[in-house]
């Protein structure tokens, strides 16, 4: 909004001054605290300075004009303003104002007392040291006049503001101290909300220990065999493929009150990164072998890193593998990721004693798998069927081929 | 320190310069024989002589005319009015001859006079004989004007005058005439120009002239057993003004009243009032006050003076409705 510089009253007895000295011309931006014009009253000379910043939109007082004190004599634009709009605007305003006073000056002069009755009544007493104590501190008055009520404000007025306000800070600042708002990111937003939706859905955990000495043997093949070996969770997403396959109710989506089953296995893989989690999907994952599921996976995974995905790769999942082995934990319950119907959730692998067929003692690497269902869409049974299958390819990965 | 009453500590200044100075002089009706009207001269007559203590006709014009002349030319006169009520008949002589003799001749000549008269009601001499009139003279440029409150500060005050080479109008108060206290015992001065701090307190200041200074005081007494400290200055001097002196007293209490016997429109008082809004107003909580008396002309009833003179217990009110 564009404003007007009014002439200042700069002493009690002042009731005009004249414009001596414009420091500023038409388009000239302004700071607040800059000295805009010189004004020379009987007594002084004084330089009047900016109360707001701004652009100079037009000079309505030129130098030498004498002007009564408040009556407007330049107008400022806002940042961003055109100034010859704003001068256009003022104009227009001004000379239809001038009309309209002229109009209710001869209709209503009672109506002009009335009004000018309840502009006094608004009017904050203020001493005059309070004032200035205020305006050094740079205090509102108008704060100030919220406590104090109706009495005049004294600088004792302005201190004990500015000590409540000291105390208040304090207080603000002690709560700070121990508790720090962080800003967050869109992504944090929407997992937020995604997993509070997700949250609705009644969920029901099965959990199975499975051996895997078996893909760790499968592993170091590779390993002795070629440059590039699949990790033990490509692995694992080949046996999940191959599990889901012969599950379709699993690999399936629940859309308001809708079921929905999938022909492409869509694997979501949950990735942790700086600013939260992402779960990239491999789409139509059932196409890959295991070696181009490694490379799709560590694609997807660097390019999540990189926040170089796009919404398309994020999309779409029909079923959801997170893990959180690297971190040594043993076993969690995962939050399925909607629509999905199921999660499955892979602990960390240990080794553990156990007693063979024939009694003897051996040592054997497990882990656990915890798979979480919307019991909405599957029963426990069938969540156990997919379970157990699951299991069976791990244990026993040359059944998969 | 000697404890003496205010009029004998005038007479000690005039005498201690007398003897210094043999250019000093005092005139008046009845200041010789009779001892002046209120016993200010008293003895000085026997000391000094009829050459030196000049008994003059009822002629308030001759009296102060005589002591501008003798001041041109090379005497420091005393001259003294019996009641400053009289200073009409005598106005030209200070207001066109005293004050501008100096300026006028380029400073070729010099008026060392100073003009003695108690002012003050208080006492029943009504309305021709009781009048404050500060503010005749405080006006005029080229008049030094004093008003003392203590004893001891007309001794100082009443020498600093004698010896300055321009004219002083040196009001006394009548009722102060017989009031005692300390003067010191050594030659001393009090400079014109310097005002005096009679009481520090941080609540709010009182400028108080004459007889003001003890209502003042009073009241300061009465409203500490409240918990409410005044700050009560005393000018001395109306011109030169310590503006320093009262406008670093009212930044410290934010609050100005001010107290004198004149008639309130346009008094002394309105001046310290004037030059504390225009020098002083951002130091103020509250609006400056004026303790005054009514403007009306003194009456001579004794019950109706005393509602014309403001009372300590008014000083109190507007302390009060400043707070």
């Amino acid at each position: 909004m564009a404003q007007e510089i009014v002439m200042p009253k700069l002493g009690l007895t002042m009731e005009k001054g004249k414009i001596v000295k414009w420091y500023k011309q038409v388009g000239d931006e302004i700071a607040k605290g800059e000295v805009i014009f010189e004004v020379e009253t009987e007594k002084i000379t004084n330089e009047v300075e900016a109360n707001f910043e701004g652009e100079l939109a037009k000079i309505i007082e030129e130098e030498g004009a004498t002007v009564a004190v408040t009556e407007a004599v330049a107008v400022m634009a806002e940042a961003g303003e055109d100034i010859e709009q704003v001068a256009v605007n003022y104009s227009k305003n001004e000379s239809s104002k001038a009309s309209k006073e002229e109009e209710e000056k001869e209709e209503a002069p009672k109506k002009k007392v009335k009004k000018k009755e309840k502009k006094k009544r608004k009017r904050i007493k203020v001493s005059p040291k309070a004032k200035r104590v205020a305006k050094e501190k740079g205090v509102e008055i108008e704060e100030v006049a919220k406590i104090t009520g109706g009495k005049r404000i004294t600088s004792d007025d302005i201190d004990k503001y500015l000590e409540a306000q000291v105390e208040k800070k304090e207080e603000e600042t002690k709560a700070e101290e121990t508790k720090n708002k962080q800003d967050l990111s869109q992504m944090r937003l929407t997992i937020a909300n995604r997993l509070a939706q997700s949250w609705k859905a009644p969920h029901i955990y099965l959990r199975s220990e499975v051996e895997v000495d078996e893909i760790i043997r499968l592993r170091e093949k590779f390993k002795e065999n070629q440059e590039q070996a699949p990790s033990l969770t490509d692995i694992i997403s080949k046996a999940v493929i191959t599990s889901l396959k012969q599950h379709p109710n699993i690999n399936a989506t629940w859309e308001e009150d809708n079921y929905y089953l999938h022909d492409n296995i869509n694997l979501g893989l949950a990735v942790a990164v700086e600013e939260g989690l992402i779960v990239p999907v491999i789409k139509k994952a059932q196409r890959y072998n295991l070696m181009e599921l490694s490379n799709q996976t560590k694609e997807l995974a660097q390019k999540g890193r990189n926040d170089n995905l796009d919404l398309d790769k994020l999309q779409g999942g029909t079923f959801t593998i997170t893990n959180l082995g690297m971190y040594g934990i043993d076993e969690f319950t995962a939050i399925i990721n909607p629509p999905q119907v199921a999660i499955l959730a892979v602990g960390t692998i240990k080794d553990i004693l156990y007693k063979n067929e024939v009694g003897e003692i051996r040592e054997k690497k497990v882990m656990n798998l915890t798979l979480g269902l919307d019991h909405r869409a599957i029963d426990g049974a069938m969540g156990a069927e997919f379970l157990q299958t699951l299991k069976s390819y791990i244990e026993n990965p040359a059944l998969m081929i | 320190m000697k404890n003496l009453t205010y009029a004998e500590a005038l007479r000690e200044a005039m005498a201690e310069e007398m003897e210094k100075d043999s250019s000093v002089f005092i005139m008046g009706e009845d200041v010789g024989v009779f001892g002046g009207c209120f016993g200010v001269t008293g003895d000085l007559v026997q000391r000094f002589g009829e050459d030196r203590v000049r008994d003059t006709p009822i002629t308030e014009t001759a009296i102060v005319g005589g002591a501008v002349g003798a001041a041109m030319t090379g005497s420091r006169p005393i001259a003294e009015l019996m009641f400053a009520s009289f200073m009409g008949v005598a106005m030209d002589e200070v207001f066109n001859q005293a004050a501008k003799m100096c300026y006028m001749t380029g400073g070729q000549a010099k008026v060392p006079m100073v003009l003695r008269t108690p002012v003050g009601g208080g006492i029943g001499a009504a309305a021709q004989h009781s009048v404050c009139n500060e503010s005749w003279v405080v006006g005029i440029p080229g008049l030094k004007v004093v008003l003392p409150s203590t004893p001891a500060d007309a001794k100082g005050l009443l020498k600093s005058a004698i010896r300055d080479d321009n004219p002083v109008i040196f009001f006394e108060h009548k009722v102060l005439y017989e009031t005692k206290g300390e003067v010191p015992e050594e030659d001393y001065t009090i400079p014109l120009g310097k005002a005096d701090i009679k009481r520090e307190g941080d609540d709010a200041t009182i400028i108080a002239t004459g007889m003001f200074v003890r209502k003042a005081l009073e009241a300061a007494d009465q409203l500490a057993k409240e918990g409410i400290e005044l700050e009560v200055i005393d000018p001395r001097s109306l011109v030169p003004l310590d503006k320093e002196t009262i406008l670093a007293s009212v930044d410290k209490t934010g609050r100005a009243i001010i107290a004198t016997e004149e008639t309130k429109r346009g008094s002394f008082a309105s001046e310290v009032a004037a030059v504390i809004s225009e020098e002083g107003l951002y130091s103020l909580e509250a609006p400056i006050l004026r303790v005054c008396s009514e403007d009306t002309p003194v009456p001579f009833s004794t019950v109706l003076e005393q509602a014309y003179l403001p009372s300590t217990e008014d000083i109190i009110t507007a302390v009060k409705s400043s707070l």
